[in-house]
């Protein structure tokens, strides 16, 4: 057997198709791992290149340190860009999901044409090639005169409110109408019914869109190196424009620090479910 | 109860609103300008079309590739338990996680080692030779795609339901008809829809081409961001412009395509 039968497995259909008919199985299985070690495994080299990297690129140390963590993290210009790409991140992030729970909301009150319009603009907004968008953007900052860190901000709200998008439309069915149509007959204004109505329903949605906001426009590129021109620049401006001068295993790094950064979130939610488990 | 009207009404258009302000105005500015502004400046001896057919050619492959890579995962996906569903999809999370720029330095890194550690095991395949060559840049961008594909395809597979596997069976189907015959025409619209989606991404990209292809297997984007750095911003635009207009027509199938679909999923 490849697969423990399981509830969840015998409600989807089982775990006998394909697993039969043993060529098919053993053509499925190759594809399966070479797919996931083709994808995973690049990641795997970024945390054995921020340990054991050296400043010549495909040799590896003989022993692991925190050197290029050290170098990177004592660097102004390099906390600089964290900062600023961390700043941006979530400020992007936290905008547009506002933003999104206000338009999810408003859907449930409204004629459903308005869905549609807000969905062709967002299925319009992945089909156009960022890097046409960026072009245009800074067209638009030169010939307005906007600032380029407004345009920055432009770039990633608009780059990053599809994914948001998605992620709000899958959880929309976890709420009902009738929970919000009774909270607004009972007399609730739209803010009070958002707020403790709409928002704890669907809270971890939230907290999922801003992550993945947070970590997608930390990683922009397209816009930041179309549109940033002064020396403060985002981490992944600064990476690129170091692809010809070294390989020096920054990279690596900032991947590590994401990474580790997404494990302290992982920790603090359980963390948090635990203690209210034991409460309870 | 009229103001509450006209108050639900206003906040519904705020996002398109925002979007035709963020997105569209300088689409639109950009484009009366390129259109409009007078000359067209783009070298004669500009490879442009052997550009635009390089960069549609790679794009589709690669799409292709992507998704025949996720789709045993996304089936594997929905027929396993419910702590493998688990493992799967934070396996699949960990590149998008990491970064892209980080994800194509890191194949430099691995294709340039010169022992089974420092290579990752790509030692094996030569992997000097695979580095800055052709193969390599099919090989990273579908790696980075992959991850994308999966997440796309499982939401059109949640719709295999464990009835019509049981019927197919009752019916005496063997179990590859039951794949070829239920699972794969039941999800083949969230294949395409993600086949779609890859392809128009890869078209605009230029880091992958740059850092992998090292020059020599340049996009559309590679020669717009030279343009751009070299103070040419008319012969960039030339050039974007053209690349838009060669997308009219994927774009309009790949978005009527998924407008048809959601509505026939929600009925909307």
């Amino acid at each position: 057997m490849i697969f423990t039968p399981s509830s969840d497995s015998a409600e989807a259909g089982g775990n006998n198709i394909i697993i039969n008919i043993p060529i098919l199985r053993i053509i499925f299985w190759l594809i399966i791992a070479s797919s996931i070690i083709l994808a995973v495994i690049p990641s795997l080299y970024l945390f054995v290149w921020a340990f054991w990297g050296s400043e010549t690129v495909g040799v590896l140390n003989h022993t692991p340190s925190m050197q290029w963590f050290h170098d990177m993290l004592t660097n102004s210009e390099w906390n600089k860009s964290l900062l600023y790409s961390c700043t941006l991140g979530f400020f992007v992030s936290i905008l547009s999901t506002i933003l999104l729970i206000v338009h999810f909301y408003h859907m449930r009150y409204v004629n459903y044409q308005f869905d549609r319009i807000a969905y062709l603009n967002i299925i319009i907004l992945v089909m156009i090639p960022q890097i046409i968008y960026a072009i245009s953007l800074r067209f638009m900052g030169g010939m307005l005169a906007i600032h380029e860190t407004a345009l920055v901000i432009i770039g990633h709200i608009i780059y990053i409110i599809p994914l948001q998008f998605f992620i709000f439309e899958s959880a929309q069915e976890t709420i009902p109408d009738e929970t919000l149509f009774a909270g607004s007959t009972l007399g609730a204004s739209h803010i009070r019914n958002i707020c403790f109505n709409y928002i704890p329903v669907i809270k971890t949605t939230i907290g999922v869109a801003i992550l993945i906001g947070f970590l997608f426009s930390f990683d922009e590129v397209v816009i930041s190196t179309f549109v940033i021109d002064s020396s403060n620049v985002t981490v992944p401006r600064r990476l690129w424009d170091q692809i010809h001068r070294s390989m020096i295993p920054y990279p690596a790094v900032t991947s590590s620090l994401l990474i580790g950064f997404l494990l302290l979130c992982g920790i603090l939610v359980s963390f948090k479910r635990l203690i209210i488990k034991s409460n309870k | 109860m009229l103001f509450y009207h006209k108050f639900n009404k206003i906040n519904a258009i705020l996002l398109p609103s925002i979007v035709l302000l963020l997105f569209w105005l300088p689409l639109i500015l950009w484009l009366t300008k390129t259109l409009l502004g007078g000359h067209v400046e783009i070298p004669e001896t500009f490879p442009i079309l052997e550009l635009l057919e390089r960069t549609f050619n790679i794009s589709i492959a690669i799409a292709i590739m992507s998704v025949l890579a996720a789709y045993p995962i996304a089936i594997m996906w929905r027929l396993c338990s419910r702590g493998l569903k688990w493992g799967f999809a934070l396996t699949l999370m960990i590149p998008l996680a990491v970064g892209f720029l980080a994800r194509n330095y890191s194949w430099i890194g691995m294709l340039s080692g010169n022992t089974f550690w420092s290579s990752m095991g790509w030692y094996i395949f030569r992997s000097e030779r695979l580095l800055y060559s052709e193969i390599s840049l099919y090989l990273v961008m579908t790696a980075i795609f992959i991850p994308i594909a999966f997440f796309i395809i499982i939401q059109g597979i949640k719709s295999v339901r464990s009835e019509q596997i049981y019927a197919a069976r009752i019916l005496g189907l063997a179990d590859w008809k039951i794949l070829f015959f239920v699972v794969i025409p039941m999800t083949l619209r969230a294949a395409v829809i993600s086949l779609g989606f890859i392809f128009i991404m890869s078209t605009g990209y230029f880091v992958t081409p740059r850092m992998i292809g090292a020059g020599k297997y340049d996009f559309v984007g590679n020669a717009i961001l030279i343009f751009l750095n070299l103070g040419r911003f008319d012969s960039a635009s030339t050039i974007s412009l053209i690349f838009l207009v060669s997308l009219i027509v994927p774009v309009s199938l790949i978005a009527y395509y998924t407008i048809k679909r959601r509505q026939q999923l929600m009925g909307r």
